[in-house]
């Protein structure tokens, strides 16, 4: 059986070289040949906000799915674009797949159409800026780019507005100054060529976080045979801590690649995360009183003890 | 392969019998998705592909800069400063066609994106072409022409996707495109000037007198202010360059408010030609995306480049290959759609073959360009068409002999990569 | 007839207004983002969502049907333009119908999309919660008066001349 995946990222992104091809070679070569892929990446098959309803109108079978576009079918699973969580890739995929394997966040899955194989997440956003900002009196009245309601309220939260530029424009937005700083995921910054422009990049902070959940139809995954469930899901495990392994080796790598740059990058002392991090608790609250919905008390309380391990 | 050869002809006789180019494009494309996937996944597809396409802050540029135009010329600025150019330069044979392309250019340090552009030079410079007495079809190619320069030129859209999609640097590939552009203007010029001494297309203006051309030369103040003050904002980090469209709205709305020539009634015909204009190009793309993702499915490119890949040709022939296929694409698509399609293919070819990737962007760039001007979906000269009220086969005409200056120029970055790496080499020593 | 003619333009002509309108708040929009951000320090928080969500969807699909109306949805123009005999009617009856089925589809399943947003009360979490029934909505209302003038075109206009 040969399955149409849909996926928004290009093939030469690391999520895609490392995650999703490798889990789709994986599968092939596991089943025999039974199950194989025909691969849409790059929004080919659907726009990155269209892909989860694409697999349920049968264009798609499965879909790479950044939860972050469809916090209307899954509000719950939202929770992982809030900042102060997870600290590095690693940890926050353990999180996310603990989460993926039962509980609230899987329901939301499955009532949305679809089953959640495995999810992984990218490592947390950093600020990158041609200044160092620690303390939130250095963010003060700051554009930051953000994406998203949840980042733009982070930025708020420190005192600084969130400014919404379309990805193609944040590289002369940031070099002509039109944007003081940029929340984003290091592993993302070099198809940017965000390095280009930036001199200060930090790197222990959490300013948030980006979920990619595999999913297939139910009514596909029904279809298939247990041996091949479990091997998808066996496989999808390891995928997920391969991806999330290798995103975090890459980000050292790019780190020692800026700093020969002659970029500062830096870490926040302790004082500074505990300030930043009190300032961020509005944003959760924020965010489970927008969502409304009466399992993200729980959800947040779950996230953080998963995170906190 | 026989279903894709049968959705192909219906594209061509649909065409040939002069249904709406947009609308044969999301027929063909529906009919194509339903015969490869059924009739529900494709009637699903219809349900977002228009929001997906419109909700889209990258596209504001296009309506705004047309209106930026449009009040321009209801204003008569474009015409004072097309004199104004014209009583220097006008005793030259196609001189005003000249200047149009040397608008362009500085149009193009100002917009990311061809079909703006072009929008902006027909609501301008061909009413200008026109009454002096240039024909119809040089007038309208030179602005449908002239547009492409500007995703050469930085800002661009199209080089930033490619940036995006292949990891390469933005700041080189912006670096990079200025020397193929001025080419590509120079290569214009060119054909301008054989064109006007080999037909009477483009006649010439009166004597050249030192004082008028002085004197005129006032009228082109206000446009080189706004020019400056736009340029300005994007260069002093006021404004992205999206926004900065919305700039230039402001300050051409300002200047004919300040020459007090601007009517209520003209405004309000601004307005509904720059809607106009966009509505027609927004279901393009949005009816060419049906198509495109139809085109996805039957993942004719992919096996076509997979297939170039595995083969053992010389990297020059593979190379060619693959600008002929970007051609062909050019042909059915948009510009951004054949990046998404080809590059995650194409790129890996040429970095296997060891081609630089920022000379590959500017070639590839060059090369999705010439697809605007191109039928059945040459989006520039249909924007040059709706704007100006001058036929597509007339305009298709008139494009042939720049076409040919096109291929040429895109030869020559072809076979001297140093033409396009010599700056940004220069440039980061 | 004449009533229906009248009453399908006013239809266009007040679409193509909200039309006109989008694009005009675009630009007040954008430039008091920049004044007031350049000035005050002060940006006008919610102009990227409205324009992305709201105003660019309708300025480009509410004025679908007077643009085709005033002949701007070009055509390719190498063939002739008209042929003769029944094959000819049926050239020019099929030019209209075929994309009024289409756009029947696009507005049926536009439409849907809309309705099921509104029902459920989708959002869009941003600045503000967006209503997204209403960013939908814009793309059948649009595409439906098309149909409409499509088939007006096909069937009356054809009747007026014969
Ligand atoms: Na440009
Ligand atoms: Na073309």
């Amino acid at each position: 059986e040969t399955l149409r995946l849909g996926d928004f990222q290009s093939t030469s992104h690391i999520v895609s070289v490392e995650g999703t091809a490798k889990w789709m070679a994986a599968v092939e070569e596991a089943t025999g040949g039974e199950i194989s892929f025909e691969h849409f990446p790059s929004q080919q098959a659907a726009k990155s906000a269209a892909q989860l309803d694409a697999v349920n109108n049968g264009i798609l079978d499965a879909a790479l799915l950044g939860a972050i576009y469809h916090a209307e079918s899954l509000p719950l699973n939202s929770v992982v674009g809030l900042p102060g969580f997870y600290g590095s890739a690693v940890q926050g995929t353990k999180a996310l797949q603990t989460m993926l394997e039962e509980g609230p966040l899987r329901d939301e899955f499955l009532a949305a159409g679809v089953t959640p194989i495995f999810g992984f997440v990218l490592p947390p956003y950093q600020v990158l800026a041609k200044k160092r900002l620690g303390m939130p009196a250095d963010w003060d009245a700051l554009d930051v780019r953000t994406s998203g309601s949840t980042q733009a309220m982070t930025a708020r939260a420190l005192g600084a507005v969130g400014i919404s530029i379309p990805g193609p424009e944040v590289y002369t937005a940031i070099e002509r100054g039109r944007l003081d700083a940029v929340l984003f995921p290091l592993a993302s910054v070099p198809g940017y060529k965000l390095n280009e422009v930036v001199s200060h990049i930090s790197t222990n902070g959490s300013f948030g976080g980006y979920s990619f959940v595999m999913v297939l139809g139910n009514s596909v995954f029904d279809g298939l045979s247990d041996d091949v469930k479990a091997e998808m899901i066996r496989l999808g495990g390891e995928t997920a801590t391969h991806v999330a392994q290798a995103q975090d080796a890459s980000v050292s790598d790019l780190i020692v690649e800026w700093q020969a740059e002659g970029i500062d990058t830096y870490e926040f002392t302790d004082a500074e995360l505990d300030t930043i991090r009190d300032a961020l608790t509005a944003v959760n609250t924020d965010w489970a009183e927008r969502i409304n919905n009466d399992q993200a008390a729980e959800i947040l309380e779950t996230y953080r003890k998963l995170t906190s391990e | 392969m026989l279903t894709f050869i049968a959705i192909l002809f219906l594209l061509a006789i649909l065409m040939a019998f002069r249904m709406p180019i947009a609308f044969a494009m999301g027929l063909a494309g529906f009919v194509g998705l339903a015969a490869q996937l059924g009739m529900r996944p494709a009637l699903s597809v219809l349900e977002r592909v228009f929001f997906d396409t419109s909700s889209s802050f990258i596209l504001v540029a296009i309506p705004l800069f047309i209106l930026m135009a449009e009040l321009l010329t209801a204003g008569d600025v474009t015409r004072r400063a097309i004199i104004a150019c014209q009583s220097w330069i006008g005793h030259v044979k196609g001189g005003l066609a000249m200047a149009t392309v040397a608008a362009s250019v500085i149009l193009a340090a100002l917009v990311g994106s061809s079909t703006a552009s072009t929008a902006a030079m027909a609501a301008s410079a061909f009413p200008e072409m026109r009454n002096h007495n240039y024909s119809d079809r040089l007038a309208a190619a030179v602005v449908s022409v002239g547009g492409t320069l500007a995703v050469v030129v930085p800002p661009s859209i199209v080089l930033v996707v490619y940036g995006v999609l292949t990891e390469t640097s933005i700041g080189k590939l912006f670096i990079a495109g200025i020397i193929p552009g001025l080419l590509t203007a120079l290569g214009l010029a060119l054909v301008i000037k054989v064109i006007a001494h080999t037909t009477d297309q483009a006649p010439k203006g009166a004597p050249f007198v030192l004082k008028t051309a002085v004197v005129q030369s006032r009228h082109v103040l206000p446009m080189a202010l706004l020019i400056v003050a736009v340029i300005g904002a994007i260069y002093g980090g006021i404004a992205s360059p999206s926004e900065a469209a919305a700039l230039g709205v402001m300050g051409s709305l300002i200047i004919v408010l300040f020459q007090r020539s601007l009517s209520f009634g003209a405004f309000n015909r601004s307005v509904s030609g720059a809607i106009r204009a966009t509505v027609m190009i927004v279901t393009i793309v949005a009816c060419s995306a049906i198509f495109a993702n139809y085109l996805a499915f039957t993942r004719i490119t992919q096996n076509l480049l997979e297939f170039v890949a595995t083969t053992d040709l010389s990297p020059t022939t593979i190379m060619a290959i693959m600008v002929l296929v970007l051609l062909i694409m050019g042909m059915f698509m948009d510009q951004l759609a054949i990046l998404s399609l080809a590059m995650p293919l194409a790129f890996p070819i040429a970095m296997a073959l060891d081609y630089n990737p920022v000379w590959f962007g500017i070639v590839v760039t060059k090369t999705v360009e010439i697809g605007l001007l191109t039928p059945p979906l040459g989006l520039n000269a249909y924007v040059a068409a709706a704007q100006t009220g001058v036929p597509l086969k007339t305009i298709f005409r008139g494009i042939l002999p720049f076409l040919g200056m096109e291929i040429i120029v895109l030869l020559l970055l072809l076979c001297f990569p140093q033409i396009t790496l010599f700056l940004p080499e220069f440039m980061t020593r | 007839m004449n009533v229906l003619d009248k009453l399908l333009s006013k239809l266009e002509d007040t679409l193509h207004l909200g039309g006109c309108l989008a694009l005009v708040a675009v630009a007040v929009l954008i430039n008091g983002d920049i004044l007031l951000r350049l000035f005050f320090n002060e940006p006008v928080q919610i102009q990227f969502e409205l324009t992305e969500l709201y105003l660019m969807p309708a300025l480009a699909t509410l004025s679908l049907s007077r643009v085709f109306r005033d002949g701007g949805h070009l055509a390719l123009d190498f063939g002739p333009e008209t042929l003769p005999g029944v094959f000819g009617k049926v050239v020019a009856l099929g030019r209209l119908l075929l994309p009024a089925v289409f756009f029947a589809a696009v507005t049926y399943m536009s439409g849907k999309f809309a309705l099921k947003a509104f029902t459920n009360n989708e959002v869009e979490y941003g600045v503000l919660d967006w209503p997204l029934g209403w960013a939908y909505a814009v793309v059948p209302l649009g595409c439906g008066v098309l149909v409409l003038r499509l088939i007006h075109d096909a069937f009356v206009v054809r009747a007026d001349h014969t």
